[in-house]
């Protein structure tokens, strides 16, 4: 009880101030007319009294005084008193402080943007239970640094490393049609082992997981996702036990996915598996150790450390090359490793985000830089209010305290414009962003944003606010009362200051803008390349077979021999075809194969190519021109002579000097009965995984001839491309009926123009480049109003100087030329520092960059001309005033 | 009539308030009586010092205040003393006792 009435006693005294005081008085009165009556009582003289009794009681006010000071919280009077006069004095000039406070919204409002991105996606944890001791299993051979795990190698790492992992599954990606109620849909799928739920530490939301034993014999039992299981039914709580007809099979759901829930390949893209079914791997079925096509994810067991299970992992692995040397040869170096899940995931879009974050820093410091020269140069003119309050008895710490008080006001009122700006910048950037993350959702601006933004409101208040605080302490020192003080040494070094303040400013404008330059120019690069196929017009959508529909591979190949001729005919489309992995959208496998009268030598690498199948007619439709010999026509069915078409680096790594037509190479894969290729064709290059891609030998197989290339099952998954300079939906409408012609069920994914999937194939650079260019030009003129202030106060600053030159004889050009090489001198220095910070980070960004040189002089001097010619132009005011000083004017004022 | 020097030791005349509301709550100007009081008249403190003191011990929790009226039925601030006051009189008065007797002891030494 006692406490409670210590802290309101405190509050009151903190609250009611002018009372508590009266009470004090009054107290004191009391006491001292006490003193005079027991006085008087005693005989004593009431004057004499009083006058004895006063000096017994010392100094009224003085304690007065004291008694007030031990008040609670009264250091925070004074920081209240200089605030209260902060504010009269920033509102006195609103000039400075609106220049100020914007400036420094802009700086705040951009870095808590970017911090609300870094925080959503590098600072929150995965949306796995305990993300630490998740381990993504990684494996890589010579040529293939990032590959998937085959089923054998699986079954391995599952149940020979049971002492460091309590889990190890793996999952494949596919996509299921969705019949039944409703319109049939193509649904993202993937295909999981029984562990790979506990090694990525999810749990359903209803119902269950997979038994071992549903896996084992590929039960049709599935796993919905959230959004699937509200989109199809209505989050029906029951949905367990529910049929599901699934490529024209019923399927029984067993269990609902959580809503943040995506496969680690999901979380960094737009898109998502919505149907979860058991992958069915049998290890009596499994002799295969050479298709890698497994995603692994493996659970370090508790009280083991990360590093003990990838070493058992690596140990394991490397044991592989004696086990299985048929399947791994030395030459090809394989390794599995384990990387931490997290690092793994968010690994493409670190790189990004930290260049955003590096980027905005450096614009924070840009306004730092320029709030402070504007603090020194509005101090310069206060020297004579902190002389006066300095011989008015203000220590030294209590002025700077008030200059220190000043400018966190400052950067509070421009944090809180900078949430503002945030806000908006925020949205933009998620708009923006080429990563579709779920995590996205929730970017904005939330708690630890706006602590984080609080905190650099603060943090930059007092940062720009210390050099000018040191300052004043100094100035104080000075007589500024003196009369006739024109310039002041505390003036002359805060000058020195500022011009240290410039000099950075234009380094780092320096650096921000040949980032931005070097981004923009490998963008430019990127847009200049030529992918090898014709973008405009073409449009492509994907159409997958389900086996209950057509179960036997002529069911297959005969679907699409009968669609493509029919799509090709019809009015408005120029070209028709399908292929199974579309450039820019998939990746692609490689084979090894051997030319015939080339024996590969014992120990080397057999050559290798991409590959993948075409139907007739895809050439033409992607505008894949034909070099030489012919394209894969319908006549090359199974049974024929197994065809292929070679792109030019092929042909031009193994028959330099000879023509490659009628030339044969066998196919080699293991396992398999592979056949001979006979090269019919000659088609250009084409840019398949991404347009910074380094050329690659690649080969393209007859659709219908799947056989030879050693596979059992023709793809039933294939892109169709359509060529047509009809209207998009127009284009999609007869492709519909036409597929509808033939399959009324079957349902078409991914309607897209080529064009489009270019654009989006380098979204990520645009983005890099587009926010690095708007910051960097923001910095860029923050850094020219910087040194437009510096010189033109130094001018001011020189005036008299100036006078007394003109009077002595000096003409209009000489004082221009001074003013000019003391520009200059400013600029060369900030240029000279900021290339060696460009050269140095654009080092560090170098993987950011496409075909061209981190050193690119064209952009180092562009950046520097630039620079150099926009610090002419601030300079060309000051330098204008200077000229035109009048000597006589200026004697007379003096 | 010897008198204490103006300056109390630091912390004596927080000891001395401690110890005159440890009986009864009391107004300021009864507390300077009562101190001088019990000193004998040697412990004349400077009575406007009692009121800064007062309002220290206030902040430190070790005595409260409330209005009361005095003998004379004015409006006066009435002191008393919190459990944690009794705790702090205690544990000061047996310091001040084990330094006045180290202090005795060194002065009857010569």
């Amino acid at each position: 009880m006692d406490h409670v009435w210590r802290w309101i006693e405190r509050l009151r005294r903190l609250v009611f101030k002018s009372r508590v005081d009266q009470e004090v008085h009054d107290e004191m009165r009391h006491h001292l007319e006490m003193e005079i009556q027991q006085r008087v009582g005693r005989g004593m003289d009431p004057a004499e009294a009083r006058r004895t009794a006063m000096i017994d009681f010392g100094g009224v006010e003085r304690y007065r005084a004291e008694a007030r000071d031990v008040r609670w919280g009264s250091r925070w009077d004074d920081v209240l008193q200089d605030a209260r006069y902060a504010l009269r004095t920033l509102r006195k000039q609103p000039g400075f402080t609106g220049v100020a406070v914007l400036t420094l919204a802009v700086g705040i409002g951009a870095s808590t943007a970017v911090f609300s991105l870094v925080n959503a996606v590098l600072l929150r944890p995965l949306p796995y239970a305990a993300p630490e001791d998740a381990v993504w299993i990684q494996t890589s051979w010579e040529g293939s640094p990032n590959a998937s795990i085959s089923p054998a190698e699986f079954l391995d790492y599952r149940d020979r490393l049971t002492e460091v992992f309590s889990a190890v599954g793996v999952y494949a990606f596919g996509a299921l049609n969705l019949t039944g109620d409703g319109e049939p849909a193509r649904v993202r799928s993937a295909g999981l082992s029984s562990q790979a739920f506990d090694a990525l530490g999810v749990a359903p939301t209803i119902g269950r997981t997979f038994t071992d034993a549903e896996d084992l014999a590929s039960a049709q039992v599935l796993l919905l996702s959230d959004s699937l299981w509200r989109q199809r039914f209505a989050a029906d709580p029951a949905v367990v036990g529910r049929k599901l007809t699934v490529n024209s099979r019923e399927w029984e759901v067993i269990g609902v996915l959580p809503a943040d829930f995506r496969l680690p390949e999901h979380l960094l893209a737009g898109s998502q598996a919505h149907l979860f079914v058991p992958l069915g791997i049998d290890p009596a079925n499994v002799t295969n150790r050479g298709s890698h096509y497994l995603s692994g994810v493996a659970r370090v067991r508790p009280g083991i450390s990360m590093q003990q299970a990838v070493v058992a992992l690596e140990t394991l692995a490397l044991g592989f090359g004696q086990e299985f040397p048929d399947a791994y040869p030395v030459d090809e170096r394989f390794l599995a490793t384990g990387v931490p899940l997290t690092e793994q995931v968010r690994g493409p879009i670190q790189g990004p985000l930290w260049v955003l974050a590096l980027t905005v820093a450096f614009v924070l410091l840009v306004t730092c830089a320029n709030v402070a020269s504007l603090i020194l140069a509005r101090a310069d003119h206060r020297e004579r209010e902190f002389a006066l309050r300095s011989a008015l008895g203000a220590g030294n710490g209590r002025i700077a305290g008030q200059v220190v008080v000043e400018s966190t006001l400052l950067g509070l009122a421009g944090g809180a414009l900078g949430i503002a700006i945030a806000y908006g910048v925020t949205h933009g950037l998620v708009a923006w962003m080429p990563f579709d993350l779920p995590w996205l959702a929730d970017v904005g601006i939330n708690q630890r944003v706006l602590i984080f933004a609080c905190l650099l409101s603060i943090g930059t208040g007092w940062l720009f606010g210390l050099f000018p605080a040191l300052d004043v302490g100094r100035a104080r020192l000075m007589m500024a009362l003196k009369e006739g003080a024109k310039t002041s040494r505390g003036s002359r070094r805060s000058q020195r200051t500022r011009r240290y303040l410039a000099i950075g400013e234009i380094a780092i404008a320096l650096m921000l803008l040949s980032g931005a330059g070097l981004l923009g120019r490998s963008f430019i690069r990127l847009l200049d390349v030529d992918p090898g196929f014709q973008t405009a017009d073409v449009a492509t959508t994907r159409v997958s077979l389900p086996s209950s529909g057509y179960p036997e591979n002529g069911d297959v190949t005969g679907f699409y021999r009968e669609l493509v001729p029919r799509l090709a005919v019809l009015p408005g489309v120029t070209g028709a075809g399908a292929v199974t992995n579309l450039p820019l959208a998939t990746r692609l496998g490689d084979m090894n194969f051997e030319i015939e009268g080339r024996p590969i030598p014992e120990g080397a690498n057999s050559p290798a190519a991409d590959w993948q199948a075409v139907t007739p007619g895809y050439f033409e439709a992607m505008g894949l021109s034909l070099v030489r010999g012919r394209p894969v026509t319908a006549s090359d069915v199974e049974g024929s002579v197994g065809v292929v078409v070679i792109n030019e680096t092929f042909a031009r790594e193994h028959w330099p000097e000879e023509d490659p037509l009628g030339k044969r190479f066998r196919l080699g894969g293991e396992g398999t009965q592979p056949g001979m290729a006979q090269v019919i064709g000659v088609v250009r290059d084409v840019r398949h995984e991404s347009l910074s891609q380094d050329r690659k030998p690649q080969m393209y197989f007859a659709h219908q001839q799947f056989r030879f290339w050693g596979s059992v099952r023709a793809a039933t998954s294939m892109s169709l491309v359509v060529q047509s300079p009809l209207v998009l939906s127009e284009v999609r409408a007869v492709i519909r009926d036409t597929v509808r012609e033939l399959d009324a069920d079957l349902p078409l994914a991914d309607f897209r123009t080529m064009t489009d999937i270019r654009r989006l194939s380098i979204a990520v650079p645009r983005f890099l480049m587009s926010v690095v260019m708007g910051f960097s030009m923001v910095a860029f003129l923050l850094a020219a109003v910087g040194i437009y202030g510096v010189m033109a106060y130094a001018v001011s600053k020189q005036i008299p100087e100036f006078g007394i030159r003109f009077a002595l004889g000096a003409r209009p050009r000489d004082v221009a030329q001074m003013v000019f090489v003391q520009g200059a001198r400013l600029t060369l220095a900030g240029l000279v520092i900021g290339l060696i910070g460009a050269v140095a980070m654009a080092r560090a960004m170098s993987g950011l960059l496409y075909d061209i040189s981190p050193n690119d002089p064209v952009t180092l001097i562009g950046v520097c001309l630039l620079l150099a010619i926009t610090a002419g132009v601030a300079c060309w005011g000051p330098v204008r005033r200077a000229t035109r000083v009048d000597p006589v004017e200026l004697l007379r004022a003096e | 009539m010897a008198r204490a020097p103006k300056d109390l030791l630091q912390g004596t005349l927080d000891l001395l308030i401690l110890k005159t509301l440890r009986l009864d709550p009391m107004h300021g100007w009864g507390i300077a009586k009562r101190i001088q009081q019990l000193s004998g008249d040697v412990l004349t403190i400077q009575q406007g010092s009692l009121y800064p003191a007062l309002y220290r011990l206030q902040d430190r929790g070790w005595i409260l205040s409330k209005r009361g009226e005095s003998e004379e039925g004015r409006a006066v601030k009435i002191y008393r003393l919190t459990a944690k006051g009794r705790r702090q009189l205690e544990s000061e008065t047996a310091s001040w006792e084990l330094m006045s007797m180290a202090v005795n002891q060194v002065l009857q030494a010569t």
